[in-house]
């Protein structure tokens, strides 16, 4: 029969036994430690009572002023002292004095205090203990020789910076840099070990403390074989300022390491490093995330209009929102108009939440209007999150049509090769629906982005859009009305003063809804603001010359050229022909027509396109209240843009929900 | 003349007797506190007239006594306060409760003193 | 002949008894050795230098403090205010108020000046929705960001916040955790110091803070709890964080941190999705699932554990809460262990996989469950007549006595480490608290951990044991 094996229970007792000895043990080692450690610093803290008033002495003697008396008593104390530390214990609690006093005190002093160090020998006992083979040892007596600052440890203490013990190779690297003002250029040089970032930090702040450092050119390490070295590199130029390794920082971005990307496109934003711009675009579809974002926001830094098409395709590529919405804000930071479709956008969803004013009072709305929150909370309940970001792109995408002709053509400083300018028609022409546009055989394989971007818009949806133009002139919103909803009784007075020279017709429903307004002031505000209004648009706009007359007759032919998808715009066209924010308007939303009309006018002719010369147009204050308002920007030709924008924006803003709704069947 | 009466609080041991030992030997007449509680003990039957306190102490912090000395027993003597360095906000408070001036940590004794006259010299 | 059979089953099961109770006592020494070990490296390492000076920096990384507020009304206004009071330059403190029925919103708004902001969210993350994100219209309350949201339970708010925060590194912490001026800086040196491999997460001491002095929230005296069940939690403390984690943390298989002080890489916890919302033992759970992430994209990591006494914090002083605390790392530790059950003696994970979790898997969960059916199957032998009596009685010695000599090792370095508790009264309370403790303290973790296993496995649903309150004593 199978029996299992006995354990005895005497080895269990026995056990037993051995632990009690063992508490026991641990219960005398408690006490024991306790009054060591406690005896420890009470005897310390005597020695300390009987050196440092000697320290202070030392400290505060000066020989000139002295009297034969006190050099005597000087001369008394410092044999007195010298017999203490032979003490070795003594030697090890002035030292400890040293220390902390240096830390506690600055000027004449602090310079006696290291004097005073060197007189009594006491660096020749740090200078013993580096030879000892206990690692904190070594590293103690370096602290101690490089706070106070024996340069002549230096030759040793250098020696330790491929130490393999890593406290003694990072002591070694401190002291190095502390002692001797080429100890960081050494360190570089010889180093073979990893840099931690807390060392850097340290090193950084040694450094730093220096009054009279002078910098080595630090782009000699950008080509080190450590790659620590050229991480720490990247950020003493960074720090320094040193803008003189421009081609090795662009080249760094290419690193396989990503810390050193990431710190090569830091140098490149701070130091405006632009013609990196092609290899930084090049490199941010390999990349991670955090590599992502630190190209935008050095592209968002001094990108020009170049980058948008490239951030637009980041924007409608992109998966990670954080990305998507960096590259948005990109856009917006390069030319600020760009901020207007987004933040629009979010307006109008708080408006389908909470029904705005106008709604409740019973006026002579248009049909329309009454329909329009209702398809927006559609929108907004099932399916926000992206179609938000959905609108965003489109917006953008769409907003992109008009703004490029007038810039690209007319600012002269501007220089545009063919390829781009054949890239923008082409992006205008797939937006018109054209599908069988000439251009697009002749796409130049280099520039993807613009192919990419296109692709995005499938055959149907390019329908959808040139479908759903109709109907933004008719959902059209007053751009006041948004603002009048966000604003206090004060704020809408001085809208409505505003509004006097900026309004134009297409606000005159709003202005209407708000007749019955609760408020009187109001009220009456909106009476007189109304008829000023109407007395303003019925003043014919002045002849603006030939360029004008050009206008027409070009509009004519676009007219009749698309009669069928824009009936709607050129009923409003014809019908406000003579405001002066009109025409602008039809002209954007139109411009791919007049991307065809291009090639058959001619080079010299183009001009007659910019939205530019209309801002003659406009009355003064109108200029004047957009230059008040954009004094960001320089050039009158993008404040007029900006302005225009404005209203042409409006339109859009109906646009993606419309779409969407017509999508969602 | 009578020596200064100087106050120096300090919770810094070591600081405290250096400083004590350079300014006796400036002929001031110096004590010597190393927490707030002992300020504030000594204050009740002295009238120091000058003040060095540092900022960080236990019990009472050199903001505590500031405040001490200036709401509650209303007097005008000189403050100087002793701050560690990187604590802006600490001095910025120290001059709201009426402190007269600040030296920065590591201290300079060479500069304490000059500090010292001249606050001496203002009253 | 029946008989006979019965009695080797008997003889087999105080077998397999020892040699479990050996095995832990082996386990326990080796922590005991590695703890000791790592301890007086550190001491060796860290005996010098002044941290504070790197805090002003450039290149001193970014931190956020994410803190969930749950009803917390009463203590948080000052909590915050020592939140915003810690040594280092580049930080944000964001605190959660995770829908609390309470004041505590109103009471932060009133007391830091707060206004409401503009900011956008990711559409796509799955926290519970954001109500409002405020900022202090005062400049020396700049650090500070409340995002007020729907309840969601304490990981949904520091996902939120974590998701918020774009900082190089979070930290998770419990609002009303003391936590000392330095801490920031240690916390970025542990993060800092590797270059080889990349920390992921840095955890440390909990220190117990009841009856100490703590104004301005500083802390100002240190002093034993009055409360004996705290003082047993405090021994308790000291034996898991001073020999159990900084032995773990020696061998770099830490798999778990304290909800109540833990520091993570930002990308990387967002990279493997934030908490867990699912568990009550998140705090374990994210770890986990960090480690793993690390281990299957064969990034080589570590977690980092600093010893110094940062964290303070009060620990339940009524036995009912305490049980219900219990019960719920229990729970969590359950749901943790068998969420990453293929952990478990898994090579591929190294000593995470053939160390770490069976000692969490054998000792912290089923030694409870063990002792609970031990000591009542020992009564039902006494009865009926089968105990051996001698052979209990060794080895509930031998274990009683191994406990004693292991807490007795646990303030030995508690008095080495720091000798906080000047008494000597205090010390021997602590050791009369280590001779009691397994007939006075152990019995009620045991219940609670039977407790929080039986709720689990027969899912009863049971709410959050929440800690009341009392605030820290305060001095004038």
């Amino acid at each position: 029969m199978i029996s299992a094996p006995k354990i005895h229970t005497d080895i269990l007792w026995d056990l037993s036994a051995f632990f009690v000895i063992l508490a026991v043990l641990y219960f005398v080692a408690i006490f024991f430690f306790r009054s060591k450690f406690l005896k420890k610093s009470a005897d310390t803290n005597r020695r300390k009572n009987v050196l440092a008033p000697l320290v202070s002495e030392f400290l505060f003697y000066q020989e000139e002023e002295g009297s034969k008396e006190e050099k005597k008593s000087y001369i008394q104390k410092k044999v007195e002292i010298r017999e203490l530390i032979k003490d070795p214990i003594n030697e090890m609690v002035l030292t400890e004095i040293l220390l902390d006093l240096k830390k506690d005190v600055s000027g004449d002093t602090r310079k006696q205090l290291f004097k005073l160090y060197k007189d009594l020998n006491l660096e020749l006992r740090a200078f013993e203990k580096l030879k000892s083979w206990k690692w904190q040892k070594i590293s103690q007596a370096m602290f101690e020789l490089t706070q106070m600052q024996v340069a002549e440890s230096y030759d040793f203490i250098s020696g330790f910076i491929n130490d393999k013990r890593s406290v003694i190779r990072k002591q070694a690297e401190i002291s190095s840099v502390t002692l001797d003002k080429d100890g960081l250029s050494y360190f570089l040089d010889t180093t073979t070990y990893q840099i931690s970032e807390w060392q850097q930090l340290k090193i950084l702040e040694v450094l730093s403390n220096y009054d009279d450092f002078e910098a080595p050119r630090f782009y000699r390490w950008l080509t080190s074989k450590n790659k620590h070295v050229v991480l720490f590199a990247l950020r003493l130029i960074k720090h320094y300022d040193q803008n003189d390794s421009r081609g090795s920082i662009v080249t760094l971005i290419r690193h396989k390491n990503n810390s050193i990307k990431l710190e090569a496109i830091n140098c490149i934003k701070q130091f405006y490093i632009v013609e990196a711009k092609p290899t930084l675009k090049a490199a941010f579809w390999r990349n991670k995330a955090n590599v992502k974002l630190a190209i935008l926001d050095t592209l968002a830094e001094f990108g020009d209009k170049e980058e948008i098409l490239f951030l637009l395709d980041v924007a409608n590529k992109e998966s990670n929102f954080t990305v998507k919405s960096k590259a948005l804000s990109a856009i917006n930071s390069i030319q600020p108009e760009y901020i207007i479709p987004t933040e629009d956008i979010e307006l109008f969803d708080e408006d389908a939440e909470e029904p705005p004013l106008n709604f409740n009072t019973p006026t002579e709305l248009t049909a329309d209007k009454e329909n329009l929150p209702e398809e927006i909370q559609e929108v907004s309940e099932d399916t926000l999150p992206q179609v938000d970001i959905i609108d965003r792109m489109y917006a953008a995408m769409v907003e992109f049509v008009p703004k490029e002709i007038p810039i690209n053509e007319q600012l002269v400083d501007q220089e545009i090769s063919g390829v781009e300018l054949e890239q923008l028609l082409q992006e205008k022409a797939t937006l018109g629906c054209i599908a069988d546009l000439p251009f697009e055989e002749e796409i130049d394989a280099a520039i993807n982005d613009t192919d990419d971007e296109i692709s995005v818009f499938s055959e149907e949806e390019q329908y959808e859009v040139c479908n759903s133009t109709k109907e933004l002139s008719a959902s059209y919103q007053s751009i006041f009305k948004s603002l009048f909803e966000k604003s206090d009784d004060d704020c809408k007075l001085l809208l409505l003063d505003e509004m006097l020279t900026l309004a134009d017709e297409k606000d005159l429903p709003f202005l209407n809804s708000l007749t019955n307004y609760p408020n009187p002031i109001i009220k009456d505000k909106v009476a007189f603001i109304k008829k000023g209004l109407h007395e303003r648009l019925e003043k014919p706009e002045p002849a603006e010359g030939i360029e004008d007359s050009v206008l027409e007759v070009l509009n004519e032919i676009s007219e009749n050229s698309y009669i069928d998808e824009s009936q709607m715009i050129d009923d409003v066209i014809k019908k406000e022909s003579i405001c002066a924010l009109k025409p602008r308007v039809a002209k954007s939303l139109k411009s791919m027509e007049l991307c065809f009309l291009e090639d058959d006018i001619g080079a010299n002719s183009l001009d007659l396109f910019d939205i530019n010369f209309q801002i003659d147009a406009t009355t003064d204050e109108f200029r004047s209240s957009v230059r008040s308002t954009e004094t960001a920007l320089t050039t009158e030709h993008e404040q007029a843009l900006t302005k225009e924008e404005h209203g042409f924006f409006q339109k859009f803003l109906d646009f993606p929900t419309t779409l969407t709704d017509k999508l969602n069947g | 003349m009578d020596a200064i009466k100087l106050l120096l609080a300090d919770d810094d041991q070591l600081l405290a007797s250096l400083l004590d030992f350079r300014l006796k030997k400036a002929g001031y007449n110096v004590k010597v506190c190393t927490d707030g509680k002992s300020v504030k003990k000594y204050l009740e039957t002295e009238r120091p007239d000058i003040i060095v306190s540092d900022i960080m102490m236990p019990y009472f912090s050199g903001l505590e006594i500031t405040d001490y000395v200036r709401n509650e027993l209303k007097l005008s003597v000189p403050i100087i306060i002793l701050s560690s360095a990187g604590n802006e906000e600490n001095v910025l408070s120290a001059f709201k409760l009426g402190a007269n001036d600040f030296l920065s940590k590591p201290v300079s004794p060479a500069e304490l003193l000059l500090r010292l006259q001249k606050e001496l010299a203002r009253i | 002949m029946d008989s006979g059979f019965f009695n080797i089953i008997l003889e087999y099961i105080n077998i397999v008894f020892f040699v479990f109770t050996a095995v832990l006592f082996t386990l326990f020494t080796i922590m005991g050795y590695l703890s000791t070990k790592g301890s007086l490296h550190y001491k060796n390492k860290n005996s010098f230098g002044d941290l504070s000076k790197v805090m002003a920096s450039p290149l001193a990384p970014s931190l956020t403090i994410v803190a969930p507020a749950f009803n917390e009304g009463m203590t948080i206004v000052e909590n915050i205010r020592s939140l915003l009071s810690l040594k280092y330059v580049n930080y944000e403190v964001m605190v959660v108020n995770d829908g609390s029925k309470d004041d505590t919103l109103q009471k932060m708004i009133d007391a830091y000046d707060l206004v409401k902001i503009d900011q956008p969210i990711d559409p796509n993350w799955k926290s519970k929705p954001i109500r409002g994100i405020y900022k202090s219209t005062q400049q020396s309350f700049s650090k500070l960001t409340v995002i007020d949201k729907e309840n969601g339970g304490k990981s949904d708010a520091l996902n939120t916040g974590m998701q918020l925060s774009e900082n190089q590194f979070i930290g998770c912490i419990d609002v009303d955790c003391l936590l000392l001026p330095d801490a920031l800086l240690h916390v970025v040196k542990s993060f800092y110091q590797r270059s080889e491999k990349r920390v992921i997460a840095v955890g440390g001491v909990i220190r117990v803070a009841n009856s100490c002095v703590i104004n301005g929230g500083a802390l100002e005296e240190i002093r034993l709890p009055k409360n004996w069940l705290a003082r047993f939690q405090l021994l308790e403390y000291t034996r898991s964080f001073l020999l159990g984690r900084m032995a773990f943390g020696r061998m770099d298989s830490l798999l778990i941190i304290s909800g109540a002080f833990g520091f993570f890489d930002r990308e990387i916890a967002l990279a493997c999705g934030g908490y867990d919302t699912h568990t009550v033992g998140e705090d374990m759970e994210i770890v986990f699932r960090m480690r793993r992430y690390m281990v299957e994209h064969k990034l080589p990591h570590t977690i980092e554990y600093i010893p110094d006494a940062l964290c303070w914090t009060e620990v339940p002083e009524s036995r009912k809460i305490l049980v219900n605390q219990r019960d719920r790392w229990s729970r969590g530790n359950f749901e943790t262990l068998y969420k990453h059950r293929d952990m478990f003696f898994n090579p591929k994970y190294g000593r995470l996989g053939m160390i770490s979790y069976p000692y969490w898997f054998f000792y912290e969960w089923l030694a409870p469950l063990l002792e609970f059916f031990g000591f009542f199957s020992i009564i039902l032998f006494y009865f009926l007549g089968i105990l051996n009596l001698p052979f209990f009685l060794a080895i509930t010695t031998m274990i009683y006595m191994y406990s004693i000599m292991f807490s007795f090792y646990a303030i030995l370095w508690e008095v080495y480490s720091y000798n906080e508790y000047k008494n000597v009264k205090d010390i021997l309370i602590l050791m009369g608290c280590a001779l009691i403790e397994p007939f006075v303290f152990h019995p009620i973790v045991v219940f609670a951990a039977v407790r929080g296993n039986y709720k689990k496995l027969f899912k009863i649903k049971s709410g959050w044991g929440t800690i009341t309150r009392k605030g820290f004593a305060k001095t004038t």
